[in-house]
């Protein structure tokens, strides 16, 4: 009788042994990095982070024809029920609990040596911070969790400042245990280095504002030398050039047919941001971005293309329904890169990578009064960006404060454009509202008409989160 | 003497007896043969011998000679020679008694049991119903019994000498009267006897449907039983519901069929249907306890009778059509609304004449069409008294009424019973059934559908173009739906064998154990194939594949009562204890593969995963649990007058932790019969009047995962590390649900009070329920907050829900004997459902996804389960004061709806949504009648339902202003300017003020009445058929879903669940333009030899 009411459940392995050995260990680990491929999605891998990063500022539409919910976040009047921001709080609060367990139970693991026990408390921090760092960024303060399956979960959010302390105590941490690139086996490429932890921690003080850390931070990247700008630009946005010399971190992404379904396992961008062929089109340059490259840039043709352009890969464009005529050039499959399923793509996105640490060493060196170094970093950009001709993007010498910040902010839009800065690069200038307001009357478009100063730098807690909390959670003020 | 008699004629003796006494020649024989003898010595000194010398004659000669004409014989018991008196027969003519045995129409029953208790002698009645049987004079008892017909018992039969007796047997029909025998759950009972809410279904109402299942057959049957269509594709279930919804959960009820609880009454031939029993208050279901929550349907199949094999055959063909079109535009419109939407959001119109393009593409007849129906069925049926059998088989084949969809269905199903001895009987049923099935996506949610992407798409494209490649829609991500079906091929087959055994044994006089061994296992195969096509760069495959799945499941459940019957005086009770162990377990196993030759998608004998060559993918899983189960029932009359019923059941599942494993549900009934009381036993008209209530608990975790109680791991999470193209994927884990082990039974605790009547006659039947069913700590997955950072909610016993209502029914029958007769019975039946708690109030249950991420269905306390969720609209603004004056709502301008500021806060916000509406109706009606006249019959069924909504939510494919064809009647009356209209808004390729938005807009009215099914069937007279030996012919010419009042203008107001009966039971009535069931026209024969 009890052979008949005691039955395991099949198919189905229990938490009882999980993250006690090795192996198991190692699974937890990988586990902590899956949500930065599934970060935020909606349906699939990738899909919000740009939403966010780029669709809501001026450098791109979102299209989606039939995605009225990525057009209503486009256009600030999305409410909080909108599934991209359910998607975002709840992908990465699955990140920082997978991050949580790590940290909490790598140390008791039996059969690892230290140093590794070490290294994988590091790499959950790490992981923990890029996690709160995303949470802050748009919904601003949040409840901070810092322990695996909190029995008293329903607490309040703590405050932006509570949240930014924890993420710059994590890397801190993080920073130093983790190895160095040089000192990381290629087939680890993909885990977080030091080189990581400080580009992350550069840009956490960036974003508060704190240029002095801004710049120190910063600084150690570029004293590291373990890292050199890409002679050649679009060399960084090819499967060829995934963790080259520049690359400081990214979101891998493979193909492999085995997980042909799941989320995020060979997607990359392709099948979203692609042309119809491929994907839906989503992610549509702007006008305005494409006129902010200078005459002659080479790097406008390596970030958008129109129908009729010759690609990186000699076949001609054809963007599709794109609701702007443009496309991304660095989310492009090449005919090289094609999988067996045309419809994936094994391409990396990156988060980090030199070209970025040197424009906010610059930003932060000049706000700091150091304009020589600021232009000194600014040009070696610039420089590589002309590839050789000179008959282009000529040095910037302007030694004024205002001056320069321009330039280095207007280098900043073009330099990595389409990588999912610009819309916090808008906020944290707190540039947003007018940079939005004037795009909508110049194009006489309804993006950015709506965005209101003091509101929508930060986006609204998903309405579900507020309900099931019974008020523990208050909107943020606005919505 | 001393020796020992065996063999008489082995001893010779030579012997003188003359002149002596027939007891002194015996007690010389004892002497000479050295045998003991025994004799009556006074009796036979009397008598002296005839003959006198024996020489050398064996002692068996000797003695009969003696005793010849002696009236004296011998036997050998125990080695004695015992004289014995001979007992001459008393020479008498036998009598007989004969008869027929005929139905109250009249028409001959064979095979019925005729049994003379006194002389346990019995027969069977032949072809043309008489009998005949040999007895001595006497008074006898005569028993008739036939299935489905009332037992009879006519008493004091006398039969003389010589003569015969003739009987002239009418049996009566069993379902005519409170006299009915119901089958209930483990056994059987009168109707007048039962306490309990039981609705009946007998099989001749289902019989003769042309309708491909059992639970098509049911609809508009049995008050307080919904019957909705989940899709009209062929070979899908429907959703069966009683008395309303009590859980968030599948409200699934449970299905018995002939004892085995885990039947599958869509494996089932209607035909093979002797009964169906709903058994729907809590204290009638409460001896399934666990499993009865949602009520419970008995089915009884039938089963052989004694006499000469009968053979009945049963065709039908017929043709299938959609009964009704959705309105859209033709292209020439569709061209014109289209530019006018364009120019209204600033952008430039693409149709540079629109009505040059005419009429256009009838999207709905390219994937329509008539489809023919056939089915053929045998059963024969027969055996000797105390063994008998029923085998029959059928085929059903059935085109759809969509493109690309078919359905077959083989069954054979078997069942006898044999006495093998008067205590001691064993049987079996087993029926196997094997399905094929072709299918489309009609469920799909993603707007790729065939169906709604058939009423989406633009009518200004050609289905093919002249070069032959098919019409692709320029602006829309819209589907070719006719290349759709065309490229892909989805088949589903599945056999399916559903087992019983049992033995019955009656122990002692009233006690009876029976063992009832159940066995069901299926087997399913899947299979789609896409080969490599291309239509549109949106509607392509470049690589092709196939995806196979084999699924088995094998569920077996011991059941072991033990009943006892027994009247004492005045006082009769029936007991039964019993116990239960249940299993279920069942596996699947997925194979996907890429890049199969070429030409495979012409040929089947090439879709095999061997010659796929990339892309392998592999996948597989199970499920098992088990269940054991302790009952017991005790039912007390008095008088024949007041009844009563307890019943307790204790549960226990494999599926709850250690602590709460086991539940046990307890019911009781009452039930007084006023029709024996003095006070009403004079009221002629009255027949039998009884009053009856109960009170029921009832346990439920059929949906609940096996894995509830423990906290489980999501594996083989994909997440690569390395560089390049050689970056290698690794396999990740982390917890993904939280376990309770504190989970506990969900309970249904139901009241129910009752009436049943006959009146006049039999001729009238009522009977009258009133119910209130409270479901408490419904195990439902509780949102949690995200923060927490599982993927999957925890099972809790999260909140209650409210179902309470009214059934009533109504009964005609006229005499069956005459040449007109009728039976009519209606029902109608009112149920209202609450969500009165969730755990969580915040914790609302959102479904219904119309639109990525857009959910119209809301369940939340105070309203019924998976209600409607919206704005509520407030007329068209019909200029910029309007809209000025009006709450802000961002977008909007003249032309634009408004709506209602439901909470006055100035904004037109998600706060400003509310409950506007519920999928359940809350009156259910049907109504069935047969009439007769002389050879003709007429069958019918009506069924209809009110007070409940359905989301239209097709019409986001026809009403929105982008991308997709338009619903004709409602474009028509677009605002145009001020005061042109107050109902449907502007035409807008933006629809800036999101119009499309969830709202009262979209609810309808979902009340209609149909007439479900209608039969005129002829009888050939009996003159004709006796020559040739057969019993009866009858052809019928009928149909199915004929017509239908409503005000909906969608396909088919009968809306059930999306993605059939595995879907989200929170998501119903809501009409994405699902397959609509066909109008089917046919012609049909019986024969029954």
């Amino acid at each position: 009788c009890n052979k008949l009411l005691e039955i395991e459940p099949h198919g189905k392995q229990t938490t009882a042994t999980f993250f006690t050995t090795p192996a198991t260990a190692k699974q937890g680990l990988i586990a902590a990095y899956k949500a930065l491929q599934s970060n935020y999605r909606t349906n699939y891998p990738g899909y919000v982070r740009w939403v966010f990063g780029d669709v809501c500022s001026d450098d791109t539409r979102a299209n989606g024809g039939d995605n009225p919910d990525m057009i209503q976040v486009e256009f600030f009047t999305a409410n909080a029920t909108n599934p991209f921001y359910e998607n975002a709080w709840s992908t990465l609060y699955q990140g920082i609990h997978a991050a949580n367990i790590v940290i909490e139970k790598a140390p008791g693991v039996k059969g690892m040596d230290e140093p590794t026990k070490k290294v994988y408390v590091a790499e959950g921090k790490f992981l923990r911070a890029y996690y709160y760092f995303n949470l802050v960024q748009i919904f601003g303060g949040v409840p901070l969790m810092l322990k695996e399956m909190l029995t008293d979960y329903n607490i309040p959010r703590n405050s932006k400042e509570e949240i930014y302390r924890q993420i710059e105590a994590d890397l801190l941490d993080a920073e130093a245990v983790l190895p160095e690139k040089s000192a990381q086996e290629k087939s680890d490429y993909g885990r977080a280095t030091k080189g990581a932890a400080q580009a992350l921690l550069a840009r956490v003080y960036m974003m508060q504002g704190k240029f002095t850390e801004t710049e120190t931070w910063t600084k150690k990247i570029i004293d590291s030398h373990q890292y050199s700008l890409d002679p050649v630009y679009y060399h960084n946005f090819t499967i060829d050039g995934e963790y080259g010399v520049e690359a400081i971190f990214e979101i891998n992404f493979q193909y492999d047919a085995r997980f042909y379904d799941e989320e995020g396992s060979g997607d990359g961008d392709g099948r979203t941001r692609g042309p119809l062929s491929y994907g839906w089109c989503y992610d549509n340059p702007t006008q305005d971005l494409v006129d902010a490259f200078e005459a002659g840039d080479p790097r406008k043709k390596a970030t958008v293309y129109k129908t009729g352009d010759v690609l990186p890969d000699g076949t001609i464009g054809n963007t599709g329904t794109s609701a702007t005529g443009y496309l991304c050039t660095k989310y492009l499959i090449l005919k090289n890169e094609m999988p067996d399923q045309p419809k994936s793509s094994g391409k990396d996105q990156i988060v980090f990578r030199f070209g970025h640490i040197l424009l906010w060493y610059a930003e932060a060196a000049n706000e700091n009064g150091h304009s020589q170094e600021a232009l000194q970093a600014l040009n070696q950009v610039r420089a590589r960006a002309r590839e050789g001709n000179a008959q282009i993007l000529p040095d910037i010498t302007a030694t004024d404060k205002e001056k320069l910040r321009q330039a280095i902010w207007q280098e900043q839009r073009v330099e990595y454009a389409t990588e999912v800065f610009r819309f916090y690069d808008l906020v944290r200038t707190k540039r947003a509202a007018k940079v939005l307001n004037d795009f909508a009357k110049k194009y006489n478009s309804q993006k950015g008409a709506s965005f209101k100063a003091g509101v929508n730098e930060i986006f609204p807690i998903p309405q579900s989160q507020i309900n099931l909390s019974q008020g523990v959670l208050v909107q943020n003020p606005g919505f | 003497g001393t020796g020992t008699a065996q063999d008489l004629s082995h001893i010779r003796l030579q012997i003188q007896l003359k002149g002596k006494t027939l007891a002194a020649a015996i007690s010389e024989l004892s002497a000479a043969s050295k045998l003991s003898f025994a004799f009556d010595k006074a009796a036979l000194h009397d008598k002296t011998v005839a003959e006198t010398n024996f020489n050398n004659v064996a002692l068996s000669d000797i003695l009969h000679r003696l005793l010849r004409n002696s009236g004296y014989r011998y036997e050998i018991i125990n080695r004695t020679v015992v004289i014995v008196k001979e007992v001459k027969p008393v020479k008498v003519n036998p009598g007989k008694i004969a008869g027929k045995v005929t139905d109250e129409k009249g028409e001959v029953l064979p095979g019925a049991s005729i049994r003379i208790p006194e002389l346990n002698k019995s027969t069977v009645s032949e072809g043309d119903g008489s009998f005949s049987l040999t007895v001595d004079p006497g008074v006898y008892t005569v028993e008739v019994s036939f299935i489905s017909f009332a037992p009879q018992r006519i008493l004091k039969v006398q039969v003389e000498e010589g003569r015969a007796r003739e009987l002239s047997i009418i049996m009566k029909q069993a379902s005519s009267a409170l006299s009915e025998v119901l089958v209930v759950g483990y056994g059987t009972q009168e109707k007048k006897d039962i306490t309990g809410s039981v609705g009946s279904v007998a099989g001749e109402q289902i019989n003769n449907r042309t309708v491909g299942s059992l639970d098509q057959a049911l609809v508009g049957k049995v008050a307080g039983l919904s019957v909705s269509n989940n899709s009209g594709a062929p070979g899908t279930g429907m959703m069966i519901r009683i008395r309303g919804v009590g859980t968030i959960n599948n409200s699934d009820p449970l299905y018995v069929v002939d004892g085995n609880p885990f039947g599958n009454i869509n494996n089932l031939d209607p035909e093979d249907i002797q009964s169906v029993e709903i058994l729907k208050s809590a204290s009638a279901a409460a001896i399934y306890g666990s499993r009865g929550a949602n009520g419970v349907v008995l089915v009884t199949t039938k089963k052989g009778s004694a006499g000469a094999m009968k053979i009945d055959l049963h065709t039908f063909t017929g043709m299938q059509q959609v009964y009704k079109k959705l309105k859209l535009t033709n292209a020439a419109t569709y061209a014109r609304y289209y530019n006018d939407a364009l120019k209204a959001g600033g952008l430039a119109p693409v149709f540079d004449n629109p009505d040059s393009y005419g009429q256009g593409t009838d999207w709905q007849d390219a994937i329509f069409r008539t489809a023919p129906v056939s089915k053929y069925e045998v059963a024969f049926s027969g055996g000797k008294e105390g063994s008998v059998y029923r085998m029959s088989a059928s085929y059903l084949k059935q085109k759809g009424t969509v493109i690309g969809t078919d359905y077959t269905k083989t069954s054979v199903s078997l069942n006898s019973t044999h006495q093998l001895k008067r205590w001691l009987k064993f049987g079996e049923n087993l029926n196997y059934a094997f399905t094929t099935r072709n299918s489309i996506s009609d469920y799909d949610s993603d707007a790729r559908g065939i169906i709604s992407t058939a009423i989406q798409m633009a009518p200004t494209v050609p289905v093919k173009n002249a070069d032959g490649s098919y019409g692709v829609s320029p602006f829309a991500n819209t589907y070719n739906p006719v290349a759709a079906v065309e490229n892909i091929q989805r088949l589903n087959k599945r056999w399916w064998l559903m087992g019983s055994f049992y033995a019955q044994a009656d122990l002692l006089p009233g006690l009876n154990y029976k063992s009832q061994f159940n066995i069901n296992v299926g087997n399913g195969r899947e299979r789609s194939y896409i080969p490599v096509y291309y239509v549109s760069n949106s509607q392509k495959e470049d690589v092709s594949s196939l995806e196979e799945e084999a699924s088995n499941g094998t569920d077996w459940a011991w059941e072991n009562t033990l009943s006892y019957s027994r009247s004492f005086g005045k006082h009769h009770i029936d007991g039964l204890l019993g116990v239960t162990a249940q299993h279920s377990y069942d596996s699947y196993i997925r194979a996907y593969g890429q890049n199969l030759p070429a030409d495979a998608s012409l040929t089947r004998s090439l879709q095999y995963l061997d010659l796929a060559s990339s892309g392998m993918n592999i996948g597989g899983g199970g499920d098992e649990w088990g269940m054991l189960s302790y009952f017991g029932r005790l039912n007390y009359s008095y008088r024949n007058t007041y009844l009563a019923t307890v019943n307790v059941r204790r549960d226990g599942s494999s599926k709850f932790g250690a602590n709460n494993r086991f539940g046990t549900f307890p019911s009781f009934s009452l039930g007084w019969r006023l029709s024996n009381e003095p006070f009403l036993r004079d009221v002629k008209f009255i027949n039998d009047l009884k009053l009856r209530g109960g009170w029921g608990s009832l346990g439920n975790e059929s949906s609940l995962s096996t894995s509830a109680t423990v906290s489980t791991l999501k594996v083989n999470i994909p997440y690569p590390f390395g560089r390049g193209k050689e970056q290698e994927v690794l396999l990740g884990a982390t917890p993904s649900s939280i376990g309770n082990m504190n989970l506990k039974w969900e309970s249904t605790r139901e009241t129910d009070l009752g009436l049943d009547a006959t009146l006049f006659d039999n001729r009238i039947t009522v009977g009258a329920d009133y119910y209130h069913r409270a479901t408490s700590g419904i195990l439902v997955r509780l949102p949690i907050l995200a923060s927490v950072g599982v993927s999957e909610a925890p099972y809790v016993n999260g909140g209650n829900v409210v179902n309470k209502g009214f059934e009533f029914t109504l009964g005609f029958h006229s005499n069956r004997k005459k040449s007109f007769g009728y039976d009519i019975s209606l029902n109608y039946a009112i149920n209202r459902n609450e969500v009165t708690s969730l755990m969580n109030d915040g914790a609302a249950f959102y479904a219904g996804e119309i639109t990525s991420g857009v959910r119209v269905s809301k369940t939340m306390a105070g309203h019924p389960i998976g209600g409607f969720f919206g704005y509520v609209t407030d007329g068209i603004f019909q200029d910029q004061k309007a809209v000025d004056d009006a709450a802000k709502q961002p977008g909007a301008a003249p032309g634009d709806i408004r709506y209602k500021d439901l909470n006055g806060d100035g904004v037109i916000d998600d706060k400003d949504q509310t409950y506007i509406g519920s999928p359940w109706p809350t009156r259910i009606y049907g109504l069935s009648a047969s009439f007769w006249y002389k050879n003709f019959d007429l069958n019918l069924t009506l069924s209809g339902r009110g007070g409940n909504q359905i989301y239209t939510g097709w019409k986001h494919y026809t009403n929105s202003s982008g991308i997709s064809n338009y619903f004709a009647p409602d474009k028509e009356q677009s605002w145009t300017g001020e005061g042109s209209t107050n109902k449907e808004p502007r035409v807008n390729i933006l629809d800036p003020n999101n119009n499309m938005r969830p709202s009262d807009r979209w609810i309808q009215n979902g009340s209609f009445l149909r007439l479900n099914s209608l039969q005129l069937g002829y009888s050939l007279p009996q003159s004709l058929l006796k020559r040739w030996g057969i019993a009866k012919v009858r052809v019928y010419a009928g149909g199915e879903n004929l017509f239908t009042i409503t005000r909906y203008d969608g396909f088919d107001p009968e809306v059930g669940m999306r993605d059939g009966n595995d879907g989200d039971p929170l998501d119903v009535g809501i009409d994405r333009a699902y397959y609509p069931r066909p109008r089917t026209l046919s012609v049909g024969l019986n024969v029954n030899f």
